[in-house]
């Protein structure tokens, strides 16, 4: 319990000492050019005053279609991509190094060439968070299928089961849990491109809104929605890895017995 | 007889289809191929060239760009931010690593926070360097430490925190200082480890340089796209795509290589 207790004291003094710093920082720096660090409470209270704007509704719901449709899009090409080139040792050997090194390239340079084939509307944003899921979602598709142990084909074989009751109820489930991680992942990406992209072209969205801000010198307004957007990321990201590694465990467990 | 030689000759197809020559062999066809599909495309008007630049005039514009001594400039700016970012990103994630791994208590209660960190929008900092710093070069660097920082943290106490307690247990019986453990048994046995954090973050780094870069069209590879898109130039843009696309697959094979043959 004391131990509990230590970490509790310790985060609170951690959010506490970050607080602190950002007023200290703030009566600082604002001697200088005011507005730059905002006090928490005026932070606040822009928060208030940003869910409350009429646009706010509009522009949450914009980056959501772009997010849930890029995702779905990449995702899916990115699974059935990382299916086929996992299944295969020399598409593996052959592509998978080409994709490592196109995961790591920065898809926002891609963006004025998107904006050429899609134009300046919901696609391109749509498009740029599809070409940045695939590629974390293929690669670790690819890995869960071609790392898979090869008893348990073997195992479902004398079986008896058929190409598709192995496909479902066997490697289903083995790879479930990497290629959950890697869904996970690609949604990761996919929300900063899209939020990327807004920030570029956009006439509404929730990442072109805090540009707006910025451009308008509304400071607190500013920071009130980019804590709301970490916030509201991290809520969904952490949600979701909780559920893989309930999954997961499970599945560890079923396998032990 | 027959049936012999048709054996030793599929083996030795096999063995050419796996062997490296072939592999990069094959890797350059596709490129080339895809090359000259765009090239047909849009030279047989299936696709208009506003929209897709022919390869050639891609390869045409960047060694234009090289002539002209528009892209080594643009190459340094984001080398040396890349490097300043990594330098600070490295020593800072190295150093914060290390101590939540020292400390227990500072590591249970704030590795979540850095976690929850890692997997959030970090790129969309970008108003808040170029509020606190302006449109500068420091406002890339800044915000690419902080992009990259985050990896190198996460996998320097992972790292640590692995090592075998039998290292810790021999350590003690030579009683090694504080220093020696960490410098003879510690590091050389969290290194594979180590090594992947460090790659993250290069690639975070260079990541976050780019698009800022590219955003906000301060210097660099990512402000010589925009100006390119801003021209109307699709050569152009191809082009600097490509340098980006090329430096970036060198780094990261480079790093993918050292990270390799550290886990070795």
């Amino acid at each position: 319990v004391s131990r509990n207790a230590g970490t509790w004291a310790v985060r609170a003094g951690a959010v506490l000492l970050v607080a602190g710093l950002w007023e200290v920082a703030g009566g600082l720096v604002d001697g200088g050019i005011a507005g730059v660090f905002p006090s928490i409470t005026e932070i606040l209270a822009a928060w208030w005053r940003v869910i409350q704007e009429a646009s706010f509704p509009n522009d949450v719901s914009m980056t959501l279609q772009e997010i849930v449709s890029g995702f779905l899009i990449g995702g899916a090409a990115g699974l059935v991509a990382g299916v086929l080139i996992g299944a295969s040792p020399w598409l593996t050997r052959v592509l998978e190094p080409m994709l490592f090194w196109a995961s790591g390239v920065p898809k926002i340079v891609l963006l004025p060439i998107l904006l050429s084939l899609l134009g300046a509307g919901i696609a391109l944003k749509a498009g740029h968070a599809t070409l940045s899921a695939f590629f974390p979602v293929t690669l670790g598709t690819a890995t869960a299928i071609k790392t898979m142990p090869a008893i348990y084909g073997r195992v479902a074989l004398t079986s008896g089961a058929s190409r598709l009751q192995t496909v479902a109820f066997v490697y289903s489930p083995a790879a479930a849990g990497q290629i959950l991680t890697a869904l996970r992942l690609g949604l990761g990406v996919a929300i900063v491109s899209a939020l990327l992209a807004e920030t570029s072209v956009a006439t509404a969205g929730v990442g072109w809104r805090a540009i707006e801000y910025y451009e308008q010198l509304r400071i607190p307004e500013m920071y009130a929605l980019i804590l709301t957007i970490f916030i509201a990321a991290m809520v969904v990201n952490i949600s979701l890895e909780r559920l893989i590694s309930g999954y997961t465990r499970h599945f560890d467990e079923q396998r032990g017995r | 007889m027959a049936a012999a030689t048709t054996v030793m000759s599929r083996r030795r197809s096999a063995a050419f289809r796996d062997s490296r020559t072939a592999l990069i062999a094959t890797r350059v066809l596709i490129i080339l191929g895809v090359a000259l599909l765009v090239e047909l495309v849009v030279g047989l008007d299936l696709l208009p060239s506003t929209f897709i630049a022919e390869p050639t005039k891609v390869v045409q514009s960047l060694g234009e760009a090289w002539s002209e001594g528009t892209l080594l400039p643009a190459l340094r700016t984001t080398a040396g931010e890349v490097l300043s970012a990594l330098a600070l990103a490295g020593v800072l994630g190295l150093a914060i690593g290390y101590l939540l791994w020292r400390y227990r208590v500072l590591g249970t209660a704030l590795m979540p926070f850095v976690n929850a960190l890692f997997s959030s929008p970090i790129v969309l900092l970008y108003p808040v360097s170029l509020v606190l710093f302006g449109r500068t070069e420091t406002a890339v660097i800044v915000q690419a430490t902080v992009y990259g920082v985050l990896p190198i943290i996460v996998y320097t106490a992972r790292a640590l925190s692995e090592v075998p307690g039998v290292l810790h247990r021999v350590s003690d019986v030579n009683c090694l200082s504080s220093w020696r453990r960490l410098w003879y048994v510690m590091i050389p046995s969290a290194a594979p480890k180590l090594a992947t954090g460090l790659r993250l973050g290069v690639t975070y780094v260079m990541i976050s340089v780019v698009s800022v870069e590219f955003l906000v069209q301060i210097g660099g590879l990512g402000q010589s796209i925009q100006l390119a898109a801003l021209r109307f130039d699709m050569a152009g843009v191809y082009a600097h795509v490509l340098a980006v696309v090329l430096v970036s697959s060198v780094v990261i094979s480079v790093l993918h290589a050292v990270e390799k043959r550290v886990q070795r």
